[in-house]
């Protein structure tokens, strides 16, 4: 054989390679879902009580395992972090990385719906005063081995309340009061029990104060929290970053974390994300999305129940939509058992239009139906929403629903086009008003229905323009009960009344699924969709 | 110097083009950082901030002044220089964008001159049609076949990512090169076996044949060396699209390289990120296609002499 031949004979092997290749199986495609479950458990906030629901969460078959101390692990998600200050906390990365370098004043129990004593070791919501008190544990300190006290709390708030973001949520803080180095006096201009369930998330993120003496630019790139764990590398920021913690030593609970380091490796392509799973290149995998569930083995598959709900948003400052009856119309035109579908079933018909995680939700006394001939009959009553056409917004991953709806609201006469556009402009477009409809989505961060619903009604009720003072009676009870289970009947109230405006249209709740393998122990999610690291362990 | 002085209108036209691009397309950049959750009044406090709300000559302006001092400004996410992420997520963008060329003409190479030798035979009609195949294969698609069938089952391969150490990291270059050769070295086979045949029919080959010259002598140093001249021209073109255009193959591989870094600051408004990389790139397409210019005219003095 020439040597020119055995370069083509080469070469041409290669190419087969590629095209044998092709012709592959394409993997496990069972789809059962195995793993945890959790529900909803009352809660008390009145002085320091918190009591836990029932445990329902089912661990993985390997958690029975005693945890060891020391080890690694490497997890792999979507989004990366936008920075390390609260304020930034927008989406599931930051609301669990910060956690895990921060901590919390407050955090929740082992069911992740009961607010449970954190870096204070009691807190106290008084709606009379009103005033949230809370005492700090002694002795805590800083990754860094500082001294926290009340001082860095009450310069956390001053950050918390400035924060472009984040910062209105806050504002009903009138002042705080530092007695001793432990106690934390903040008084509110209005009862408020909102900012107590704020501060188990990391938008209440505690820093140092003046921030150990570094600017806030330099501090939100190299941050000193309180929590489990320290941050060490965050190279490359953005969609494939990468972020290294290791364990804080300084951390509060003794013994705690189990694991010595947690690496993050943030992924563009999700298909990527899932390849570098079943190479044993990742742990864990936080949020598989549902088209490529199926490439995870049941066992390894955690799912959420109830996790972020997808909304159908419709602008009621427009012609034809400022119509309520239109409004109606939509929402009874759509099949939101249908769309379940286009999430390979990892979601529910949205009964409502707030999030159902949260332990005081309380669901809307009629859930929103699916009647196509009432919505044409009013349709066709309505002589100026005939032939209306409107214009769909929906970011890219929503263009199949986009489309499911847009066909569903042909059915009853209208006409709609759907547009997908990215993120920032579904945004921005939404708080200029420039849209007809939009699909988006509202999660709850911390453990109360009250988060989602105040969220949306300080941005024009998601955009939609609905009157503001909307529910408010309601709204303000709510805010004034401590107990989670007195507020059930005031958020199916707020719900009744939103459904009854018709601005925002709920379609389903998504059942984020999670994936981890065996070696990973204690990795059980809370129905926010974060996790504990500090009880996390490997088993070697 | 009339080389060097021709690439500075197309450096300013390369930054006022990428400067207004981002200002007429929609989304607001505070919105993006601000999120859904933010009001109006927060957004406009970062619009201020971000100087975003002054008029469009004094931001360019401020820029080109910025850059005139070596400075591109820092990313929105994480508060970087965007100099530092350049130079990082550059040299995983060189080395894919090298090990994808040498990949193709491993490819191209053998290919283009077995089908020039046999032209016309079953063999060159093969080669073509094969070409035109991987022509046609969505890169990827192909990536993510090799990810799929060829590294997660064999092991042999990471399925991606950006290791540490040379030996690994040429390992996990393996399979991103080989996707990029399947797109770029039919465009290669094709150009080159044109000009092989040309050349294999000129005179001075049959002159060479005639002094006794034959195989792969004869291919190397009389017909290979003439017959690159185009291929050159094209190899420099393809690193130019492959600058940009590698992004596909990041996104599959997990690369952390300018392309993803590009898209991602388009994706998230992040102005500084995309006219540091609009410029950085510019000017690497001048500078490839300047290299590519003198590597021509050592291949064939005359074009130097024109």
């Amino acid at each position: 054989m020439t040597r020119s031949k055995r370069f083509g004979v080469a070469a041409a092997a290669a190419l087969m390679m590629v095209v044998a290749a092709c012709g592959g199986s394409d993997g496990d495609s069972t789809d059962s879902s195995a793993g945890i479950e959790t529900t909803a458990a009352s809660e008390t906030t009145a002085g320091s009580e918190t009591t836990a629901g029932p445990e329902t969460s089912a661990p993985s078959s390997t958690d029975a395992v005693a945890p060891v101390a020391g080890g690694e692990i490497t997890v792999g998600r979507r989004a990366g972090m936008f920075g390390w200050q609260g304020d930034l906390a927008l989406n599931a990365a930051m609301f669990q990385t910060l956690n895990m370098v921060y901590g919390n004043l407050i955090t929740l129990d082992e069911t992740g719906t009961a607010l449970a004593p954190g870096l204070a070791e009691t807190f106290e919501f008084d709606p009379a005063a009103p005033s949230i008190t809370l005492t700090l544990r002694p002795g805590l300190l800083f990754s860094d081995g500082s001294e926290l006290t009340s001082a860095d709390v009450a310069f956390s708030v001053d950050q918390w309340k400035a924060g472009p973001v984040n910062g209105g949520i806050f504002a009903d803080i009138s002042s705080v009061e530092t007695p001793d180095d432990l106690t934390i006096v903040m008084k509110l201009s209005r009862p408020n029990v909102y900012i107590l369930n704020v501060l188990a998330t990391a938008i209440a993120t505690v820093y140092p104060e003046d921030f150990g003496g570094k600017t806030a630019d330099e501090f939100g790139t190299a941050p000193i929290g309180a929590g489990p764990f320290k941050l060490v590398d965050w190279s490359n920021p953005g969609a494939d970053e990468t972020v290294v913690l290791e364990r804080n030593d300084n951390y509060w609970e003794e013994g705690k974390p189990y694991l010595d380091r947690i690496t993050y490796r943030s992924f563009s392509d999700a298909n990527q994300m899932v390849l570098a799973y079943q190479a044993g290149d990742l742990d864990a995998v936080e949020s598989v999305p549902a088209a490529l569930v199926a490439q995870i083995p049941d066992g390894e598959r955690r799912v959420l129940p109830d996790g972020p709900i997808s909304l159908l948003l419709l602008n009621t400052a427009r012609p034809g939509l400022d119509n309520a009856d239109v409004r109606k119309a939509i929402s009874l035109a759509i099949d939101r058992e249908g769309l379940t579908e286009l999430y390979g079933g990892f979601a529910t018909a949205a009964a409502g239009v707030v999030p159902v995680n949260p332990s005081d939700y309380g669901a809307p006394t009629e859930a929103a139906g699916y009647d196509p001939d009432a919505a044409r009959a009013l349709i066709d009553a309505n002589p100026d929403a005939k032939g209306l056409t409107l214009e769909l917004l929906h970011g890219p991953d929503d263009g199949e629903v986009a489309q499911a709806v847009a066909a569903m609201l042909g059915e009853i006469g209208l006409n709609v086009t759907t547009t997908s556009v990215d993120s920032g402009t579904l945004f921005d477009r939404g708080g200029q008003g420039d849209f007809d409809m939009q699909i988006n989505n509202n999660a709850a961060w911390p453990p109360t229905a009250l988060d989602p619903i105040i969220a949306t009604q300080v941005i024009g009720w998601y955009y939609t323009g609905m009157d503001a003072g909307l529910a408010g009676a309601d709204i303000e009870a709510a805010l004034a009960e401590g107990d989670p289970s007195a507020r059930i009947p005031y958020i199916t109230s707020i719900q009744d009344q939103l459904l009854e405006a018709g601005g925002m249209v709920g379609l389903v709740t998504f059942q984020p699924v999670f994936a981890a393998t065996d070696r990973v122990q204690g990795w059980t999610l809370w129905p926010t969709g974060n996790w504990n690291s500090a009880v996390v362990s490997v088993t070697e | 110097m009339l080389r060097v002085g021709q690439t500075v209108p197309v450096v300013i036209a390369a930054l006022l083009a990428a400067f207004l691009l981002l200002k007429v397309v929609p989304g607001d950049p505070a919105r993006a950082i601000a999120g859904p959750r933010a009001t109006e009044e927060a957004v406009a406090a970062i619009r201020e901030d971000l100087g975003l709300d002054d008029p469009l000559p004094t931001q360019f302006a401020r820029y080109i002044g910025r850059v005139a001092h070596g400075d591109l400004g820092t990313t929105t996410t994480g508060n970087v220089e965007v100099t530092t992420l350049i130079r990082e997520n550059g040299v995983v963008t060189l080395w894919l964008v090298s090990a994808g060329i040498v990949m193709s003409l491993l490819f191209a190479v053998p290919f283009a001159v077995f089908a020039a030798k046999r032209s016309d035979r079953a063999v060159d009609h093969a080669i073509r049609a094969g070409s035109l195949v991987g022509l046609a294969l969505p890169t990827f698609w192909v990536g993510m076949m090799l990810a799929t069938y060829v590294a997660l089952p064999t092991g042999w391969f990471p399925v991606g990512g950006w290791p540490d150490g040379t030996l690994e990291r040429l390992r996990a270059m393996i399979l991103p090169s080989l996707t990029i050769a399947v797109g770029i070295a039919p465009v290669l086979i094709r150009s080159l076996r044109v000009s092989l045949i040309r050349v294999f029919d000129s005179d001075y080959v049959a002159a060479g044949r005639s002094i006794g010259l034959s195989g792969w002598r004869l291919t190397r140093r009389w017909v290979l060396r003439n017959a690159m001249v185009p291929v050159v021209s094209l190899l420099a073109t393809l690193m130019g699209y492959l600058l940009f255009g590698a992004v596909l193959v990041e996104v599959t591989f997990g690369l952390p390289g300018l392309g993803q870094t590009m898209v991602s600051g388009a994706v998230n408004r992040d102005f500084n990120i995309v006219q540091g990389l609009t410029l950085v790139l510019v000017l690497a397409v001048v500078v490839i296609n300047f290299l590519a210019d003198v590597l021509l005219g050592i291949l064939d003095p005359r074009i130097s002499l024109r």
